[in-house]
């Protein structure tokens, strides 16, 4: 087994609020693996840009606080780096690409001098280096007449050439993850698809570790290695693509995947949906915090939160479990066959 | 665009003019009858309305002449407006240029401690600047600075000490906006998307805020620029009285004190040209500086 480059470990974050402390984020932890994809699905308000743009050091605090949890990058914990740290590892060590690239790019600043900016901060090049590898970029992420549009600004260019812009942006000094906070949900449908393909192609090319964030099931299967699904503001289950959509193990991702339309079932007029919406997460629940939406609640599901459950058989993989008591021993077998086999 | 306007301000100011009971020539002093004839004559105040109008208007527009003052003898209006504009001009732009830079600077420093001393001592001024009339201001100014103090002139002009007081009393209120409208644009500017990608890069606090934020935070306080020039003009007319400068200010109050027509006319028709010509200046260094704004 590789060894990850990034370890998130119990990773916890709050915003203070007039109403009160929102839990934003509960105990979240996973690993990120050299080269692979790591898709994070989940409804919205569950937490997904909140955790990672805490690994970028980009929420504001306040109102934001990390309550508790440790980031390591190699063998630095990004939580406790200082501000100039952090400076040297954002950009350079860590990329990240927003959902909509239009508001992400400063419409006064032409593209390319919001590309070499990273370059010049991060690689001590002349202003005469950096332009070259400008143009070298904006070719590298398929940029029509890269030398013209150096100079042009964010407003001149099309939805997906302004997310390529960010990308190039992003990969410029050639990071060792990538974040993409749903970087496809602003674009429309065919160049939903170019992106990615781009995407995938240059992590590949370029040997980096990509986590994606996303609400497109679709996306998912389609480009990640590994799942992690969030839901109120922690990971309820993880594992491989093929497991994930193969055999769910959560009922909320069981219900997330027969969500999912069907275009095979053409007698089916009704979306399936997961009835109910997420808890209050000023006062989590006690018991799971789907418990109230799960159609196969137990008893003890009400009362105290499950722990990650391991489901690999050889117990050598910490990426493969489920938060649902279904899978305890005590938990009856007929009813978890109905819960998860839908 | 600019030549109907100042049309329509020709225009407006003439009518409103002679809408004015009595005229130029109404004197204390009773004028025998040929007298006045000979005077109307000269003036061309016994043609009737409609043919005073569109000579004046064809020489001012094609000839740009603004012809002559009706009570000081014999002087052109085009004379008065050279030998006095240049006082009223250098005090206008060192007003609304110290108040652009003094304005942007107190706004960018109460944003940036947004909520602490600093911010609060900031729009404390701010609020003080915009809601003390200028006059106030310079009798204020003139009292501890001059009076008090005794390190500034309390009027005249000549040299560069003189312009201090009266360019601060004017730009006092323009400098309070300014430093309103940066500080709320600069807040505003803060929670947008592009800064959480600045932030993403690894910029430092500092390129941070000078590459991305106030740069594109001073954009809507530009807009307000040229506008406000108006305001500036306005209040100068009061501001060079009291500091004694020979400006265009005093000619245009005894003008229309004494319904001098050419002088109110020539005076009103320049300072509106006058301020067309900032307002156009300035969209033309705002369609530079901000690239979304093409030049129609
Ligand atoms: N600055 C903030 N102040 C207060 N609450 C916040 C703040 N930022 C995020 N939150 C809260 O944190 C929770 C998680 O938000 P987050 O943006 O991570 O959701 P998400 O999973 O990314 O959703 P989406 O799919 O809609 O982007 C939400 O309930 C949100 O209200
Ligand atoms: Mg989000």
């Amino acid at each position: 087994m590789k060894e990850p480059i990034l370890k998130v470990r119990d990773l916890a974050v709050e915003f203070a609020t007039y109403g009160g402390h929102v839990k934003a984020v509960r105990g979240v932890s996973f690993d990120v693996f050299p080269g692979e994809i790591l898709s994070i699905v989940g409804e919205s308000g569950c937490g997904k840009s909140v955790t990672l743009q805490t690994l970028m050091g980009l929420i504001p605090c306040p109102p934001g606080r990390v309550t508790s949890g440790s980031a390591f990058l190699g063998d630095r914990d990004l939580l406790k780096m200082s501000r100039q740290e952090m400076e040297s590892v954002r950009g350079k060590e860590l990329g990240m690409i927003f959902q909509d690239p239009l508001t992400s790019l400063n419409p006064t600043m032409s593209v390319g001098a919001q590309i070499s900016e990273v370059i010049i901060k991060h690689e001590n090049l002349s202003h005469k280096a950096a332009f070259k590898k400008t143009v070298d970029l904006m070719k590298l992420v398929q940029i029509p007449e890269a030398e013209k549009r150096w100079g042009q600004f964010p407003h001149e260019f099309s939805g997906g050439m302004r997310q390529r812009i960010m990308i190039a942006i992003a990969l410029a000094c050639r990071p060792k993850i990538l974040i993409a906070d749903e970087p496809t949900t602003a674009l429309d449908v065919t160049i939903q698809g170019q992106i990615l393909e781009l995407l995938k192609q240059l992590q590949s090319e370029i040997n980096m570790s990509v986590i994606l964030i996303t609400h497109d099931l679709g996306v998912v299967a389609s480009v990640s290695d590994r799942v992690a699904v969030m839901y109120a503001g922690q990971i309820v289950e993880s594992g491989s693509v093929k497991e994930i959509f193969g055999s769910p193990a959560h009922p909320y991702t069981a219900g997330l995947k027969s969500a999912i339309p069907n275009p095979l079932k053409t007698h089916q007029t009704v979306l399936e949906s997961i009835p109910g919406s997420p808890p209050d997460l000023f006062s989590p629940p006690t018991g799971c915090a789907f418990a109230v939406r799960c159609k196969s609640a137990m008893k003890v599901c009400l009362q105290s939160d499950p722990p990650p459950m391991s489901l690999d058989k050889t117990s050598l993989r910490a990426d493969r479990f489920s938060k649902c008591w279904l899978h305890h021993q005590y938990a009856p077998l007929a009813l978890k066959e109905k819960a998860l086999h839908a | 665009m600019a030549v109907v306007t100042l049309y329509l301000v020709a225009t407006a100011t003439f009518i409103l003019m002679h809408a004015v009971p009595g005229n130029p020539l109404q004197q204390e002093k009773a004028m025998s009858a040929v007298i006045r004839q000979n005077l109307e004559e000269k003036y061309g105040l016994n043609k009737p309305l409609l043919q005073q109008y569109t000579t004046y208007m064809s020489n001012m527009f094609l000839k740009a002449d603004f012809g002559i003052s009706f009570k000081q003898v014999n002087r052109p209006v085009n004379k008065i407006i050279a030998e006095h504009f240049m006082p009223s001009a250098t005090l206008g732009v060192m007003a609304l240029f110290g108040a652009l830079v003094f304005g942007v600077i107190l706004g960018v420093f109460a944003a940036l401690n947004r909520n602490g001393i600093p911010d609060m001592f900031a729009m404390v001024l701010a609020v003080l600047g915009v809601s003390i009339p200028s006059f106030c201001l310079a009798y204020f100014l003139q009292h501890i600075f001059a009076l008090q103090l005794g390190i500034l002139p309390v009027g005249g002009w000549g040299g560069f000490a003189e312009t201090l007081l009266p360019a601060m009393s004017l730009g006092m209120i323009v400098m309070a906006s300014m430093a309103r409208l940066m500080r709320s644009s600069m807040l505003e500017v803060v929670q947008q998307d592009y800064m959480k990608t600045a932030k993403a890069k690894g910029l430092s606090r500092l390129q941070i805020i000078l590459k991305h934020q106030i740069r594109n935070a001073v954009l809507p306080v530009m807009i307000y620029f040229g506008p406000l020039f108006a305001t500036i003009t306005t209040g100068s007319f009061v501001i060079e009285s009291i500091f004694g400068i020979p400006g265009l200010g005093q000619f245009f109050v005894n003008a229309v004190n004494e319904l001098d027509y050419t002088v109110i006319m020539g005076l009103t028709v320049f300072y509106s040209g006058f301020t067309i010509l900032i307002i156009l200046v300035n969209d033309l260094l705002l369609a530079v500086v901000d690239p979304r704004i093409r030049l129609a």
